[in-house]
């Protein structure tokens, strides 16, 4: 084996990816309507910013770490309730942290070498997967990032033999269980690998005695400062039931990796594909076999994709754990090719070239899927992602509100099963009530009298004389809004 | 999953290498329909030349994309809830074609998204790619040239009816010009609070299904038919998938 370690050190590629990686996150992060699942996070996040009080939430299986994140941003923004809040402010901790993601691969360049790092880093900076869903405020890329410095710290350590780095590598777990219930998954996966790979095996049996103790300890300390007793035995107890039926996010085996290769979500849109990173994912993986790194990386990969793709709960943000696993090793089949091909400058040119063009396609379909339609349903990693129909819904109350003698005060009635993401788009209204139903007479009757009723209309027929229209909040569902005549013509005038 | 265990073993290194939407579609529904409640011609209307000698008009119609009531349907409110249930016969004058059929159609300089403008009068009007024409976001409008007056008893339209989705500002004009300044008749507008600046509209919102909308034309005579829409409530794109226009050629 190559010892790596002497190769001198330049900030240059790790600059050059951080440029490229945060070029494709930060530019218009408003530019997508908030997602379900973003407007549940944001309430988390003015939540927590409120009470200061972080909990993991069991019912949606998320902790608070995504939460505290905000919460500076949020500060510094001078934000006090959601009303202030702008989408920016919510997408802006995993937008940066999809950055560090792309600097992930230089944690292992003692292992893999400094420009297969760097080529990882590039496929990670213009992944599209990887560049959609750091746009997203979600938990998914902070999780991600957090796995990765357990697998780093845990190599350190392993060949170091200091137990200080398995504390940080526990520590960095526990965040992640704190973080997203999946991180068992993850972790599980982690765990398979060092079992699979005898190298890794023998190093973590050699520092057991004196190491897995204190940083199963710092684990549990860590998941449970953060996220309470929730964070350890929430998914075990209700995750469980969910993953293995698939609720509404049941899908087929080998979804994930249909995704991924080759995806076409309306037969008259584009071809969307990022095979290239499989592809080189393969050939580094067999080129590099003989370094223990590789064959872990390798292994976790698969293990973590078989894992997912044999549960049937799939929401496609998950791909990014084992995908991130391949682009690291597309990054070693790059490098690997690279230098086997030093004698040949002439195939080594066009090989750099071929490269240069996977990079250039990745990052084509990057831009199109996160700045040209990041909410139109030809490009598939858009996931029952809000309409923009519902942006529109929320400028017209606005515009009612504004017309009505309480302004902002006006009383808007929502009777809906479920109406997110509408509280986010009615968040600057001070008097908005939510039913599930009209429970008793008296909401019944302040239901059908509230000048604007935003409704499944089969739940209530608002009383008076009333302007009727229709707006979609997400992929098939349509609310009916009921505005008191009077105060339409009033608006619109 | 096998091809992912088997990648898996052989990854596993010395000592561990041992050794991977169609929608039900209902037959072709060729039936007679009859006009929708709801419609309104703000403009003036002539009387019927042939009242009492009206047939039913015949009309072909596409696979039903989606089958019965769509979840949140509105009941009883402006928006006509899916029935499942075919229109009854819409009486017209005998003689009555699709004026409209093959002709081109003009979408006033927007270049389509998807298609091509001319599937908006081919004939097919199922809920299948291929079959529609996709202008981008905003207010958008298409236009039909009869190349000649005619005397105009319905007009049926198409957007996309393959998932539950309400059209917004739906409005439909004719005229006697291209530029739509003399003569102009609005016929349908449902376009509440006059985004389209066409004039505040109290025509019904519908949803879209294989049935499309039929519009009561009232024997007006024109020979420019545009029709608006303003994005929907699955996005902000206007497809069109088919416009007839019934009537007779003024002689």
């Amino acid at each position: 084996m190559r010892k790596r370690g002497s190769e001198r050190r330049s900030p240059v590629p790790v600059l050059a990816v951080l440029a490229l990686a945060l070029a494709f996150r930060l530019p218009r992060l408003e530019l997508r309507p908030m997602h379900t699942d973003e407007a549940i996070e944001a309430a988390r996040a003015i939540r927590v910013l409120e009470t200061h009080r972080p909990a993991y939430d069991p019912a949606a299986f998320h902790g608070p770490v995504l939460s505290l994140l905000t919460v500076p941003v949020l500060g510094l923004a001078g934000v006090r309730s959601l009303a202030d809040g702008e989408a920016w402010m919510f997408r802006l901790v995993p937008a940066v942290a999809g950055a560090l993601v792309a600097l992930t691969p230089f944690l292992f360049a003692g292992g893999i070498g400094t420009g297969a790092a760097g080529v990882a880093g590039a496929w990670l900076a213009v992944s599209p997967a990887f560049v959609y869903w750091s746009r997203d405020a979600i938990p998914e890329m902070l999780l991600v990032l957090l796995v990765a410095a357990v697998l780093a710290f845990g190599r350190l350590a392993a060949g170091r033999g200091a137990c200080a780095w398995t504390w940080w590598a526990g520590l960095a777990a526990g965040v992640a269980i704190a973080t997203k219930e999946t991180a068992w998954l993850m972790l599980g996966a982690a765990v398979a690998s060092v079992a699979l790979v005898p190298e890794a095996r023998r190093e973590v049996s050699r520092d057991a005695g004196r190491c897995i103790g204190p940083a199963v300890a710092t684990l549990a300390a860590s998941a449970l400062l953060l996220g309470g007793p929730g964070a350890l035995t929430a998914p075990f107890r209700a995750w469980t039931a969910l993953g293995l039926s698939g609720g509404d996010h049941a899908h087929p085996a080998g979804w994930y990796l249909g995704l991924l290769i080759w995806s076409r979500p309306m037969a008259n849109g584009p071809v969307w594909s990022e095979a290239a990173i499989l592809a080189l994912a393969i050939l580094g993986a067999w080129r590099g076999r003989a370094r223990p790194i590789v064959r872990f990386l390798s292994i976790y990969s698969v293990v973590l994709a078989f894992f997912y793709e044999a549960i049937p709960y799939k929401t496609p943000w998950c791909l990014l754990g084992f995908w991130w696993g391949a682009a690291v090793l597309a990054g070693v089949g790059v490098a690997e090719t690279w230098s086997a091909l030093r004698r040949r400058p002439g195939r080594r040119a066009a090989w750099a070239a071929l490269v240069a063009v996977a990079v250039v396609h990745l990052g084509w379909q990057a831009w199109r899927a996160s700045f040209v339609w990041p909410s139109d349903r030809r490009n598939p990693y858009v996931y029952a992602q809000s309409v923009d129909d519902v942006v529109r819904l929320g400028a017209l109350v606005e515009r009612l509100a504004a017309a009505h003698a309480d302004g902002r005060a006006m009383l808007v009635a929502v009777v809906a099963p479920d109406p997110w993401p509408l509280p986010w788009y009615l968040r600057r209204l001070t008097r908005v009530g939510f039913w599930a139903v009209a429970e008793d007479a008296s909401a019944w009757r302040a239901i059908r009298l509230a000048p604007v009723v935003i409704a499944t209309p089969d739940l209530v027929r608002p009383a008076g004389d009333r302007v009727i229209q229709h707006y979609g909040t997400r992929p098939g569902v349509v609310l009916e809004l009921s505005v008191n005549r009077d105060l339409w013509e009033r608006a619109l005038r | 999953m096998k091809a992912l265990l088997a990648l898996l073993l052989l990854l596993a290194g010395p000592g561990f290498a041992a050794p991977a939407k169609a929608k039900p579609a209902k037959p072709t529904v060729s039936a007679t329909t009859t006009g929708d409640r709801g419609v309104s011609a703000s403009a003036e209307t002539p009387r019927s030349s042939a009242a009492d000698d009206r047939v039913p008009l015949d009309l072909k119609l596409p696979k039903p994309a989606f089958i019965g009531t769509p979840r949140n349907v509105p009941a009883g409110t402006t928006v006509e809830k899916v029935s499942g249930k075919l229109r009854p016969p819409f009486r017209v004058p005998p003689g009555t074609v699709n004026l409209a059929a093959g002709l081109p159609a003009g979408a006033g300089g927007s270049e389509p998204l998807v298609g091509e403008a001319k599937l908006i009068t081919d004939g097919d009007k199922e809920a299948t790619d291929g079959s529609y024409v996709e202008f981008g976001r905003g207010l958008k409008s298409v236009t039909i040239d009869l190349g000649a007056n005619g005397e105009l008893a319905a007009i049926l339209v198409w957007h996309y009816h393959g998932d539950p989705r309400v059209y917004h500002d739906v409005v439909v004009q004719v005229a006697d010009d291209p530029d739509f300044i003399t003569n102009v008749r609005t016929l349908y507008n449902n376009d509440a609070d006059n985004t389209a600046g066409l004039g505040v509209g109290r025509d019904r919102e519908y949803f879209e299904t294989y049935e499309g909308r039929l519009i009561d034309a009232k024997l007006v005579k024109a020979r420019y038919v545009k029709l608006w829409s303003n994005g929907s409530t699955a996005d902000e794109m206007n497809r069109y998938t088919e416009v007839e226009v019934y009537g007779r050629p003024v002689k």
